[in-house]
């Protein structure tokens, strides 16, 4: 069975959602950055699933989870246990959930009362392609009619509270055997690969966006730059485009 | 479709750095549970843990404890890494202290450390407590599909650090020191007096592989993966639903994947992790999942033992559970004395018991309302 690529969103500014999508945001205000960009995105694609209680939802955790909030909290907590007072110190129980990493899907199964089987790859390096093969598989199988594949990343700034990150965004992808103009063809690993990889849930997947877009029609072999691969293998993205 | 053999079974745990420390640990239903030097200093209203007895400093704890079990199972399959793929939980990132330092300890790093020893798939499972048993179930499922001959599943966490002890005191999840209780008695599954979990570090590894490609290098087959299922609660971010709806669910789709009915359970190793909302509602979903025969199939947890290494918990629990399929044998839960309305069960309580077990259901329920169950079953040989 072939795989289709029916929607995509890319969301990078933060301060939007409560603008434009106000009743995602009362659910989503008190969470990290990374779970809210995630959010923002798939709320994005949500209208091209057939069946969103249905879908399979395949999450890619934060690279970088956390908060300013909780950074602060434990570097100030870290003076209280180091002087024995560990039972002064109170953590925001809000907070404490912004190092969780399935926290992305969790609000997006409440939201869409999905109870499926679902996916949740961890902030290792490269795990997003592994999610755009595990979504193919999935629609091969047929143990799933559409796939929604979500993640979103802030960066060093970002965790440690300062205005201006780079690095941040949140990407949402609708993935059905229903035929599209951007089919996924295969994820191939031809080689090895050179170079340390910095470790994102969404960039390599943004990127790889961006340059589907640019694409003319036919067949694209999107050579996955290693910053964005898992740091062992060469990767290769091969799609066709109608 | 392939079906899917366990030819190498590795354990780090509180109770020592090896598969059968474990399980003689668990089988003599004694806890490994203690005070926690550490988080006594201090002074945290939580100070019992499961800690494993490894040599490792703080900065390379999390490495030392995926490596161990990993290469004891490959040890005991005849399999090198680079034979298999991996699909492996390392839990969540946190703070540890690096020479009297503060320093941020990712749990991606690590598993990307791992994983370059490995074939594709190299899958980072990330479904809090439910991440060893949903890459146990996700190995399967790749090997069963014919996408990897074999493949290393499981996972390993370190979950004793000062600050997930914070943040776990913070949602109310742990079980609080009292006076007057043993350390080694703080978590205590199912039991009227339940207050919350314990934390522990550990890991576990098993090796999955095509059981005719085990069979034909002469591999012992140690048992089977024979079904997995999954579901989400879409209830709540940190509570079950009291019915145990999704638990029910993923015990289902498991069963239903391994083509057997709920009368083929010959016990159920429970999440059990000795919350007041969690325990009854698992012990909820399990009644309705096996209706009369509930009061006739063992249960038992293993976290009243050896506290909850959250994300590996459903390794620990694999291992021991293709353990009683081999040995008739059910561990008991530690620190069960009473059980509390609502959580009644055929608990194994007191002591380990003989019953014959040709299939396991082993759960794990993670905060966040990710549930996943694999169906473990005797090895052919043993039957």
């Amino acid at each position: 069975m072939s795989c289709y690529l029916a929607a995509w969103a890319i969301e990078r500014d933060a301060g939007r959602i409560a603008l434009d999508h106000p009743a995602l945001w009362r659910e989503v205000r008190r969470f990290n950055l990374p779970v809210k960009l995630a959010l923002a995105a798939a709320q994005r694609v949500l209208g091209a699933l057939a069946d969103p209680r249905r879908a399979r939802l395949i999450s890619l955790a934060p690279c970088r989870p956390g908060s300013p909030e909780l950074r602060a909290a434990s570097h100030d907590a870290d003076a209280s246990l180091a002087r024995g007072a560990g039972r002064e110190v109170r953590v925001n129980p809000i907070h404490a959930l912004h190092a969780i990493d399935n926290l992305a899907l969790s609000l997006l199964s409440l939201r869409l009362e999905n109870r499926e089987p679902c996916a949740c790859l961890g902030g290792a390096a490269g795990q997003a392609w592994l999610a755009l093969e595990q979504a193919q598989g999935e629609l091969a199988a047929g143990s799933a009619a559409e796939v929604l594949v979500l993640g979103g990343d802030q960066g060093e700034a970002s965790w440690r509270g300062e205005p201006a990150d780079p690095e941040i965004g949140g990407v949402a992808l609708v993935l059905t055997p229903r035929p599209g103009r951007v089919r996924l063809v295969a994820i191939e690993s031809p080689g090895s690969a050179g170079g340390g990889p910095r470790p994102h849930a969404a960039r390599g997947l943004v990127r790889w966006l961006d340059a589907l877009a640019a694409a003319p029609a036919g067949r694209m072999a999107y050579r996955v730059p290693a910053e964005d691969g898992d740091g062992v293998d060469e990767l290769t993205v091969i799609a066709g485009l109608a | 479709m392939t079906r899917v053999a366990i030819t190498g079974m590795g354990a780090v745990s509180p109770f020592g750095l090896t598969a059968d420390a474990l399980w003689e640990g668990l089988v003599a239903g004694r806890s490994a549970v203690r005070a926690i030097a550490r988080l006594v200093a201090a002074g945290l209203p939580v100070t019992t843990g499961g800690e494993v007895p490894i040599e490792a400093d703080d900065a390379t704890r999390d490495r030392a404890m995926s490596q161990r079990p990993i290469a004891e199972a490959l040890a005991q399959s005849g399999l090198r890494a680079a034979d298999t793929a991996l699909v492996w939980t390392t839990g969540l990132d946190t703070f540890a202290h690096d020479r009297g330092e503060l320093i941020e300890r990712s749990a991606g790093a690590c598993f990307t450390a791992i994983a370059r020893e490995h074939l594709r798939p190299r899958r980072m499972v990330a479904t809090a407590c439910a991440s060893a048993t949903q890459a146990i179930g996700e190995a399967f499922q790749l090997i069963r599909a014919g996408r990897v001959r074999a493949a290393v599943a499981g996972g390993a966490t370190v979950m004793l650090t000062l600050h997930h002890v914070l943040g776990f005191t913070s949602l109310q999840a742990l079980a609080a020191d009292l006076a007057g209780d043993e350390p080694g008695a703080a978590c205590k599954p199912f039991d009227r007096m339940r207050r919350g979990f314990t934390l522990a570090e550990g890991g576990a590894a098993l090796v999955l592989e095509a059981l005719d490609a085990a069979r034909a290098r002469g591999a012992a087959v140690l048992g089977e993966v024979v079904g997995f299922g999954a579901s989400q609660d879409a209830f709540d971010l940190t509570r079950p639903p009291p019915d145990g709806a999704g638990a029910e669910l993923s015990m289902r789709r498991a069963l239903d994947d391994a083509g057997l009915a709920p009368g083929a359970v010959g016990a159920i190793s429970a999440h059990g992790t000795g919350t007041r909302a969690g325990d009854p509602a698992e012990a909820a979903a399990v009644r309705r999942l096996l209706g009369e025969r509930w009061r006739a199939t063992p249960v038992a947890s293993i976290k009243g033992a050896i506290g909850h290494p959250m994300a590996a918990a459903g390794a620990l629990q694999a291992v021991a559970a293709v353990r009683s399929c081999a040995a008739g044998v059910v561990p008991p839960t530690c620190n069960l004395v009473e059980p509390d309305d609502g959580c009644e069960l055929d608990h194994v309580i007191g002591r380990a018991r003989r019953a014959d077990v040709p299939a396991l259901l082993s759960c794990s329920y993670g905060m966040g309302g990710q549930n996943a169950c694999v169906v473990l079953a005797r090895s052919e040989e043993l039957r």
